[in-house]
């Protein structure tokens, strides 16, 4: 065995493994590789046995109630997580469904101008603004030198509308020949 | 948190860590006090030589007991409690790692030595245990630690490890060239003499 063959062997092998055959017979005859060998073994204990002594700064005990408690914290914390998990997921669904459920469907909206026979246009709308059931759903236009209004309503509150004009704007009507009074 | 009835350093050898699970998972605390008394200094070198910090190394131990008490209901025993306890130590260096902050540069003296009259040697050890830690590759360094170590068979560290046998072998080959070489580089006497 030559000292390059013993070096490679050296290097990977365990040491009591060099204890015996070629290997025991060449380190037995070669100074240098013997003391190579010893130099690392020497290391190797040391090693192991500063590793063997390695030793915390902390107390079993303290690390034991320190662990405990610590676990305990975390449980309750997880739950906590879990509850606002659940809580975020349910404000993104909630936002999702709304986004995408369909807006409920509008009433379509009739449009239709009155010529005024006795009433102001302010009056008429006036008039209109009171008695209609939805009076936001009622869009109302006025024209005063033409003596129009110009109202804009679903279907329901048109009804209503062409009622009060037929009622309160009737030249037949006793109430055409009198100054309109809104009624309250 | 009452405080918890503590037993005097037990021997891993010496205790069924299966019985004191199941002790523990009856809400005997005490059981898991035991456990870590049998359990800590090793995981606290496991941790020494994964991160080579002392200070890291305690952080490091007090959370793989944090994990290990939370866990202790999913270990079902059909595998060591040995190495179930080494890969929650491996996790939480390989985590530790991940969100270190550089420290200091760790003094020597950091680490407790037990024996004062072998502690020139015992330094010079534990530098090069950190000089390990520092140098090797992960893998490497676990399997050196195992098998090199703390003396047990490639077989033992694979099981450990979840590794097959022979990636184990040839990781300690490689470790061991790796070390043997800085054991050389750095000893004062083969310096001089070597030519």
């Amino acid at each position: 065995m030559t000292c390059d063959d013993y070096l490679a062997m050296l290097e990977t092998l365990p040491l009591d493994e060099l204890n015996y055959g070629a290997a025991r017979e060449h380190t037995a005859l070669c100074h240098d590789c013997n003391r190579v060998t010893r130099v690392v073994a020497e290391r190797e204990r040391s090693m192991i046995l500063a590793f063997g002594d390695v030793r915390s700064s902390m107390a079993a005990s303290d690390v034991a109630q320190g662990a405990v408690a610590l676990a305990r914290r975390r449980r309750v914390a997880s739950y906590y997580k879990i509850g606002l998990a659940f809580a975020a997921v349910a404000t993104v669904v909630a936002i999702m469904v709304a986004r995408v459920a369909p807006a409920p469907a509008r009433a379509p909206v009739a449009r239709e101008v009155f010529a005024l026979q006795c009433m102001s246009p302010d009056q008429a709308a006036a008039l209109i603004r009171i008695h209609v059931r939805d009076e936001k759903r009622v869009s109302i236009r006025i024209r005063p030198p033409l003596g129009v209004i110009d109202v804009a309503a679903p279907s329901i509150e048109m009804l209503q509308v062409r009622a009060l004009i037929d009622r309160y704007d009737n030249a037949s009507q006793t109430q055409c020949k009198v100054q309109v009074s809104v009624p309250r | 948190m009452t405080g918890l009835s503590f037993p005097t350093t037990v021997a891993p050898g010496l205790i069924e860590p299966l019985e004191l699970i199941a002790r523990m998972r009856h809400g005997d605390d005490a059981a898991f006090a035991s456990l870590v008394s049998a359990y800590q200094p090793r995981v606290f070198r496991w941790a020494m030589a994964l991160t080579g910090d002392a200070d890291e190394a305690d952080d490091i131990t007090q959370e793989v007991f944090v994990r290990a008490y939370r866990k202790l209901g999913s270990f079902r025993g059909d595998g060591s409690f040995e190495g179930w306890l080494y890969r929650i130590t491996r996790r939480a260096a390989g985590r530790a790692r991940r969100m270190a902050v550089p420290r200091a540069v760790a003094l020597a003296h950091d680490v407790y030595v037990t024996d004062p009259g072998a502690r020139v040697d015992r330094q010079r050890a534990v530098t090069l245990i950190r000089t390990i830690a520092e140098t090797l590759p992960m893998r490497q360094r676990e399997v050196f630690m195992l098998c090199d170590l703390e003396g047990r068979t490639p077989a033992e560290a694979a099981a450990m490890l979840k590794m097959k046998d022979v990636s184990v072998r040839a990781s300690l080959f490689k470790a061991r060239a790796s070390i043997r070489r800085q054991i050389l580089a750095t000893h004062p006497s083969y310096r001089e003499q070597s030519p």
